[in-house]
């Protein structure tokens, strides 16, 4: 090896100091080059601590004393934060942070270091936003919040914020990545937003306010809304949302989130659809008349044509407001305007105890055709409906497929009888009938052409492994062998039973459950935990994935799918599978209708959505009455899942509930 | 002729460095003056790696005080020579280690006793983070700026840090595994700091990216360097024994009884003629703060007041209704 590099190398590098000196000037005249220059690093911390100092005299630090709850997340729940003072009575503008947990005081420090306690006037709970009001005795220097603001995306922000104890100053510099954020309400930055930051202004480069910065992830994005922090993507609620909503905020309103009540035909958001299937009950669409089978148009004049349209175009309005829909009804568009509701009635799940199919109509490009399969016996069907009957309409609403129907009969009012258009020999008629709630005693019969007594060796299931991917766990399911044409073989169900950690292999737990399977018609796949102690989060997606590869291996309805435990069945312990069944029903509801755990069940830390009627999802608990409900059970039916009491369950009962799920 | 060439590049380059070079130049420099460090860790997610600055020509390398330098550590320097080094000096709380290797000639950092470093300036961080280079790979460069210069409150894991001067917290994703001991300069190429360790904020609980400004070190370092013992100034939060330290009975407070892992602390009753009693504390006071502390609960206020000696006065913030009230409790 050289140590010393030859003399023809070193001109060499004498020629390129040279060049590099020539070019030095160029670069930094060029703000925008390959290196930015010093003289352009310089201006821009000027800049950036010149537009800071406007807003600084407004922002505060905001301390919480004595928080108790339970805590969620790595940030701390009474973590310091900002806000900004809006006006000189001492109304200070805060991020829903402040209030997560109770506290025994909320203390705003002012710029000069003074203290002061606050109390909390009202919450925008659809933006993330608290206002607060100090008794000031000093003067305030009010926050210039903007009603008009023009931004530009990749134009530069500036988070500001105070940290520690001195309240010192902090400021986080980034771009604007995108505007209409989570469903309309929010404006994006890149900037590195710690949770010290929340509540403070995202400004420009010229100290004018853009927005208020709030601890908020996507819908699903991550279990906590301060997951994000740091990681360059941050959200604010744009300035003029702010200043239109004060005065309602200064007279102790509080702002929630505007919702319509209606249920989309399709399953799926992005699928090019807007009819609607049905209804709900008591909701503001139902007020307005809005009817199944509308199709949506136009929602606040942008036109939509997907259900992902609908809800990102309602998803800036408030409770309270108005809003204008054009629909096409018989052909013909019609306007309507909604006046929105902070809730609509929880979901009471009915169903009248029809089996049908969907079969092409008579004309092959036509509309489909819902064909009456089976009635279930001591169902509010029992006697009225027969097997080959064609549904039609249910009220108003046309009937051309199994989803619309289920939709309907799913969100129709309790108690309440419903008239349905049936063609039976070639003649319409009519039938009126008032469908049961689904919630109660478990359903205890089964159609009579699902009953499978013989004893064909032939026909005998098979237990197979399954393997995904990508993921470690041990799974097996137990299905008809494949190609068998049995009639009594259609229209099976799907039951996932999740396994506790530490448990016998899947395929050995199928072993006896080999018969009952066949006589049920119900297809198992029981999966154990990746690890040997515990379900890990990360594996809900994956159980559902499961759920999805089984579905092709057999003639499975989709509507039949439930996912289960050994903790349901009777003498069952209620174990790590419950709490992780309940969790993964919840969060893929649109894989499972159904969710059988132990009444002892540990209900897991997650945010309960509404159960919606286009992936109703209903909970089976082995108890016989309903004082032996867990305590959790009231903030189930709360959010409209019906609870179904199953007595002692048996493995016949369980697998004939799953069956039973495609019911409608 | 070879010697002639090798002058006039020094003084090219010398020239060019006052001449408002482009970035890339102090980003070279830096490198050249920031070493990897290999010690001890390697188990349950402790790295065994850290970086650190050179500080003198004679190979003195300023550090992050860590347990990486639980054995003599090796550094490597920017042109892939290898020393085995050994621990001059440290300073638990300033977070710092200063080690010697057996060179000369070194470049190096000097550090200078006035740099105002605020808030929005614009840094370049220098640090082998993630222990990505190795042998003569140049360390990594990251640019970002100051977000704040503040008082540090805050601890690693379940472990506080020692330290409790002013930091500066950078807007940039700097204290990575690995990157304690690092340099951060500023535009004009001067050490302004040193990366700390990962830590998490105590009040927040998040994880910070900040920087010990290097003034805050100089004088300890100079110490080390001349041999002379440093003299660390005591702990500021030291505890005192139970029987020399206040508590809430000795300033005559009984408070609420405490059930929960964070009970406020409200006052129960207050003995008469006692320091609360002569201060007007009342029933149903809320102590927000001692001696300008936050009090998050009960704990944090008997641990306060374990920090306070018997015969000194303890300073309160406290809430009635709405009012925050200032007062001082005299034994």
């Amino acid at each position: 090896m050289k140590l010393i590099p030859s003399l023809p190398t070193r001109v060499h590098w004498l020629t390129s100091i040279g060049l590099v000196l020539l070019l030095a000037p160029v670069a930094s005249a060029q703000p925008g080059g390959d290196s930015p220059s010093l003289a352009y690093r310089a201006a821009m911390a000027k800049a950036v601590r010149t537009a800071a100092q406007q807003v600084l005299p407004s922002i505060v630090t905001i301390e919480i004393i004595g928080a108790s709850g339970q805590k969620t997340g790595e940030v701390e729940q009474d973590a310091p934060t900002s806000g900004v003072i809006v006006d000189k009575d001492g109304y200070i503008l805060a991020s829903s942070i402040v209030v997560r947990r109770p506290a025994a005081s909320m203390l705003v420090i002012l710029p000069d270091g003074s203290r002061h306690a606050a109390k909390v006037i009202s919450k925008d709970q659809h933006r993330d936003l608290v206002l607060l009001k100090i008794d000031a005795k000093t003067e305030l220097a009010p926050l210039d919040l903007p009603s008009e603001v023009t931004m530009t995306v990749g134009q530069t922000t500036v988070a500001v914020g105070r940290y520690g104890g001195g309240s010192s100053p902090m400021v986080s510099r980034g771009v604007l990545s995108a505007t209409g954020r989570l469903d309309g309400i929010a404006i994006q930055t890149d900037a590195r937003v710690a949770p010290s930051f929340y509540g403070g202004p995202l400004i420009d480069l010229y100290g004018n306010v853009l927005g208020i910065l709030i601890p908020a992830v996507s819908k699903g994005g991550a279990e906590d809304s301060t997951s994000w922090y740091d990681s360059g993507i941050a959200f604010a609620i744009p300035s003029n949302v702010i200043v239109a909503k004060l005065d309602r905020l200064k007279m102790g309103e509080d702002i929630r989130k505007g919702l319509i009540g209606i249920v989309s035909k399709s399953r799926d958001p992005y699928q090019d659809e807007t009819t609607i299937a049905a209804v709900r009950v008591r909701s503001p669409a139902e007020a307005a008349g809005i009817l199944a089978g509308d199709e949506v148009l136009e929602v606040a004049g942008r036109p939509v044509r997907r259900q992902l349209d609908i809800r990102q175009a309602l998803g800036s309005f408030d409770a309270g407001e108005k809003v204008r829909l054009k629909l096409r009804r018989d052909g013909n568009p019609i306007d309507v305007e909604v006046t929105l509701a902070e809730t609509i009635p929880p979901l009471q799940p009915q169903r009248l105890g029809i089996i049908v199919r969907e079969e092409s109509g008579e004309n092959e490009d036509g509309p489909n055709q819902v064909i009456v399969d089976a009635v279930l016996p001591s169902s509010p069907a029992s006697d009225l409906f027969k097997t080959g009957d064609v549904v039609t309409k249910l009220g108003k609403a046309n009937v051309t497929d199994t989803e619309t129907l289920r939709r309907l009969a799913l969100s129709a009012a309790p108690d309440a009888t419903v008239a349905l258009t049936i063609q039976r020999d070639g003649a319409d008629q009519t039938i009126e009938v008032t469908p049961q709630s689904i919630a109660g005693v478990i359903p205890s019969d089964v159609p009579s052409s699902w009953k499978n007594n013989d004893d064909d060796e032939q026909a005998k299931w098979v237990t197979q492994k399954i393997q995904l991917p990508d993921s470690a766990n041990d799974a097996a399911f137990l299905a008809p062998k494949t190609g068998s044409e049995d009639q009594s073989q259609q229209q099976l169900g799907l039951m996932i039973m999740l396994l506790n950690p530490g448990q016998d292999s899947p395929a050995d737990v199928l072993e006896k459950w080999s018969a009952s399977a066949r006589q049920a018609g119900v297809v198992i796949c029981a999966i154990a935990p990746e690890d040997a102690k515990r379900w890990l989060p990360k594996e809900m997606e994956i159980v559902a994935k499961f759920a999805t590869a089984v579905l092709k291996k057999a003639a499975i309805d989709p509507a039949a799918v439930s996912i289960t435990t050994p903790g349901a069945l009777e003498g069952g312990k209620a174990g790590a599978a419950d709490s992780m069944a309940l969790a993964v029903a919840v969060s893929q509801s649109s894989t499972f209708f159904g969710v059988a755990v132990s009444a002892e069940t540990r209900p897991p830390a997650m945010r309960l959505s509404e159960n919606s009627p286009s992936a109703a999802l209903q909970l089976l608990i082995p108890i016989k009455a309903d004082d032996e409900l867990p305590g959790w059970a009231a903030a189930v039916e709360k959010a409209g899942y019906p609870i179904v009491r199953g007595g002692e369950i048996q493995e016949l009962i369980l697998l004939q509930w799953t069956r039973l799920l495609q019911a409608i | 002729m070879r010697f002639a060439a090798t002058i006039a590049i020094a003084m090219i380059v010398s020239w060019n460095a006052k001449a408002e070079p482009p970035l890339a130049e102090w980003a070279r420099e830096g490198q050249q003056r920031v070493v990897k460090i290999y010690g001890a860790g390697g188990l349950a997610g402790l790295e065994a790696y850290q970086s650190g600055i050179l500080v003198s020509p004679d190979g003195h390398v300023a550090t992050s005080w860590s347990y990486v330098l639980d054995v003599e550590p090796i550094v490597l320097l920017d042109d892939g020579r290898r020393f085995e080094s050994t621990i001059v000096g440290f300073e638990p709380a300033l977070e710092l280690a200063v080690l010697k290797i057996d060179a000369t000639d070194l470049p190096y950092f000097p550090i200078e006793e006035k740099i105002e470093a605020q808030w929005g300036d614009p840094i370049l961080a220098i640090s082998n983070l993630f222990n990505i280079a190795t042998g003569k790979e140049p360390a990594s460069v990251m640019q970002g700026t100051i977000a704040a210069v503040s008082d540090l409150d805050a601890r690693r894991g379940t472990f506080k840090t020692p330290y409790r001067g002013k930091v500066m917290i950078l807007d940039l994703i700097a204290n990575n595994p690995g990157a304690a001991g690092g340099a951060v300069i500023d535009s004009e190429g001067r050490l302004i700091g040193m990366l700390g360790k990962e830590l998490r904020d105590s009040a927040t609980g998040v994880w910070l990216n900040y920087s010990i400004p290097a003034k805050e070190l100089r004088g300890t370092i100079g110490d080390i360097i001349a041999g002379r013992t440093t003299s660390a100034p005591p702990p500021a939060e030291a505890m005192l024994p139970r029987d020399q330290s206040h508590d809430p009975k000795t300033l005559g407070l009984v408070m609420l009884p405490d059930v929960l892992e964070t009970t406020p602390a409200y006052i129960d009753e207050v003995v008469p003629d006692s320091a609360a009693a002569k201060a007007d504390l009342r029933p149903d006071d809320l102590i927000l703060l001692v001696g300008g502390k936050r009090v998050d609960g009960q704990r944090t206020l008997r641990k306060l007041l374990r920090m306070i000696d018997r015969r000194d006065d303890v300073e309160l913030t406290i809430q009635r209704d709405t009012e925050i009230l200032p007062l001082v409790l005299r034994p």
